[in-house]
C-alpha cells in the first residue's frame, strides 16, 4: 500500500501488470496491486492498489483500496482509502473515496464523494493509535 | 540406490559425462545406469526401479529429456526425488533448478536439498517450466472470466518455473504456489504479468506452443497448474 504520490512512482510490488499493447476484457479480481498501462474493458476489483498509467484507456468500474490515475477512465471508481488524480487524468464517472488529491489539469465528469467514513479498518486503526499518542 | 537415466544427448557429450562420473565415484554416489535409447517402455522400467527401492532418479540430458521424464514420473504413484544434470544444449530447466553445469552437479546432488514443485498441465500432458508462444492478436481466455489480447507481435510465456533467462521484474514466480504466471514481452519497456489461479485457454487454431523449451503442442490448448507435484534436488542458485 502507499500513502504518498512518490510511492506510486516506484510501484514495484505490483502483482499484476497490464502492458501498453495489451487489451484485457472481462471481470478481473485480484488481492494485490495492479498497474495498468494498456486497455481494459470490464470491471476490476482488488484488495490492493491500482495505478493507471498515462497511456491507458479504461472502460471499467474499478474498486480498490487505493489508486492513482494518470490516464483515461470511463467508469465509476470506488476507493476505500486514498485516491490521487494526476494532471493528465481524464475521468468520466462517479468517484467515491475517503481521501483525495487532484493535480492541475485533470478532467473529471461525474459526482465526487469524499467520505472519511469510507476509510479502511486499517487506516481507522492507525488514526485511533495516533489520537491515543496525542492524548498521552 | 541411485538410478541414473542417460538420454541420447550423453552420446555426443562423452567427455562431459565422464567428468561427472569421476566426481560421482569420488563422492560414492554411484548407482544403476539406464540408457533411454535402449528401452522401449521407460515408464515400466522406471516404475520397476522405484518399486525396487531407488532412492533418487538422476536425469542426464537436456530440457527435452526432463519434459519426457516429468511426464513419466508424474504418472508414477510413488514420489521419488529427481535430480537433473545438464548435458548438451538447452538446459534452462536444470539452470532454473540451480544446477548450472555437470561440474557442480555432483556436489548439489550430495547436498540433497529437496524442494517440492507443482507440475503444470497442458491438455493431457505435464510440463515443469513453461509454455512459450509468439505472435500478435493472440487471445488468451482466463478462468472464463476475462481475456488478454495483444495488439503487437509479442513473446508470450506461461511460467510454472521461471526460466533463468527471463525477467519478471520484481515479481516472484514460484513453482510451489499452484499459480501460473502469464508474461507477455512486447519490448523491454512493455511487459505484462498476470498471475493465474485456475486455467487459461487458447482456442485459436494454428498457434504453436513450445513446451519446456522442447516439445511443440498446437492450439487449442487448456493450461493449468495441476494437483501433481514432484520433489527435485536443487542448488542454491535456483530461480525461486
Amino acid at each position: 500500500m502507499f500513502k504518498k504520490d512518490e510511492k506510486f512512482e516506484n510501484f514495484n510490488e505490483a502483482e499484476t501488470i497490464i502492458g501498453e499493447s495489451v487489451l484485457v476484457k472481462g471481470n478481473f479480481e485480484s488481492n494485490g496491486n495492479i498497474i495498468i498501462n494498456g486497455s481494459l474493458e470490464g470491471d476490476i476489483k482488488t484488495k490492493g492498489a491500482v495505478l493507471v498509467g498515462e497511456k491507458s484507456k479504461i472502460n471499467a468500474n474499478i474498486a480498490a483500496e487505493e489508486m492513482i490515475v494518470k490516464g483515461k477512465i470511463n467508469g465509476n471508481l470506488t476507493i476505500g482509502g486514498y485516491l490521487a488524480i494526476g494532471g493528465s487524468a481524464i475521468i468520466t464517472g462517479d468517484i467515491e473515496c475517503s481521501q483525495i488529491s487532484i493535480d492541475k489539469g485533470a478532467e473529471i465528469k461525474g459526482e465526487l464523494l469524499v467520505n472519511k467514513q469510507n476509510k479502511s479498518k486499517k487506516e481507522s486503526f492507525i488514526e485511533k493509535e495516533e489520537i491515543k499518542e496525542e492524548l498521552v | 540406490m541411485n538410478v541414473f537415466i542417460y538420454d541420447t544427448v550423453t552420446d555426443k557429450n562423452r567427455k562431459t559425462v565422464r567428468k561427472f562420473e569421476e566426481q560421482i565415484n569420488k563422492l560414492s554416489l554411484q548407482g544403476k545406469i539406464i540408457y533411454l535409447k535402449d528401452i522401449k517402455n521407460p515408464k515400466e522400467i522406471i516404475e520397476k526401479e522405484v518399486n525396487n527401492g531407488a532412492k533418487t532418479i538422476i536425469i542426464l540430458g537436456n530440457d527435452e529429456t526432463v519434459n519426457t521424464l516429468v511426464n513419466i514420473l508424474a504418472n508414477i504413484s510413488q514420489n521419488i526425488p529427481i535430480f537433473v544434470v545438464p548435458i548438451g544444449n538447452k538446459n534452462n530447466i536444470a539452470n532454473a533448478l540451480g544446477v548450472k553445469n555437470e561440474k557442480e552437479a555432483p556436489f548439489i546432488l550430495s547436498a540433497r536439498r529437496l524442494e517440492r514443485l507443482n507440475v503444470g498441465k497442458i491438455n493431457n500432458e505435464y510440463f515443469i517450466s513453461n509454455c512459450h508462444l509468439r505472435g500478435s492478436d493472440i487471445n488468451i481466455s482466463i478462468n472464463n472470466e476475462f481475456s488478454v489480447k495483444t495488439q503487437k507481435n509479442s513473446e508470450h510465456y506461461i511460467f510454472n518455473l521461471l526460466d533463468i533467462n527471463c525477467s519478471t521484474q520484481n515479481n516472484l514466480v514460484s513453482p510451489q504456489d499452484k499459480i501460473l504466471n502469464l508474461v507477455i514481452n512486447t519490448n523491454s519497456k512493455d511487459k505484462t504479468i498476470v498471475p493465474i489461479e485456475g486455467f487459461l485457454e487458447i482456442d485459436q487454431q494454428e498457434v504453436d506452443l513450445i513446451v519446456d523449451n522442447s516439445k511443440i503442442i498446437k492450439s487449442p490448448v487448456k493450461i493449468s497448474s495441476s494437483e501433481k507435484f514432484l520433489h527435485f534436488i536443487v542448488g542454491k542458485d535456483r530461480s525461486f
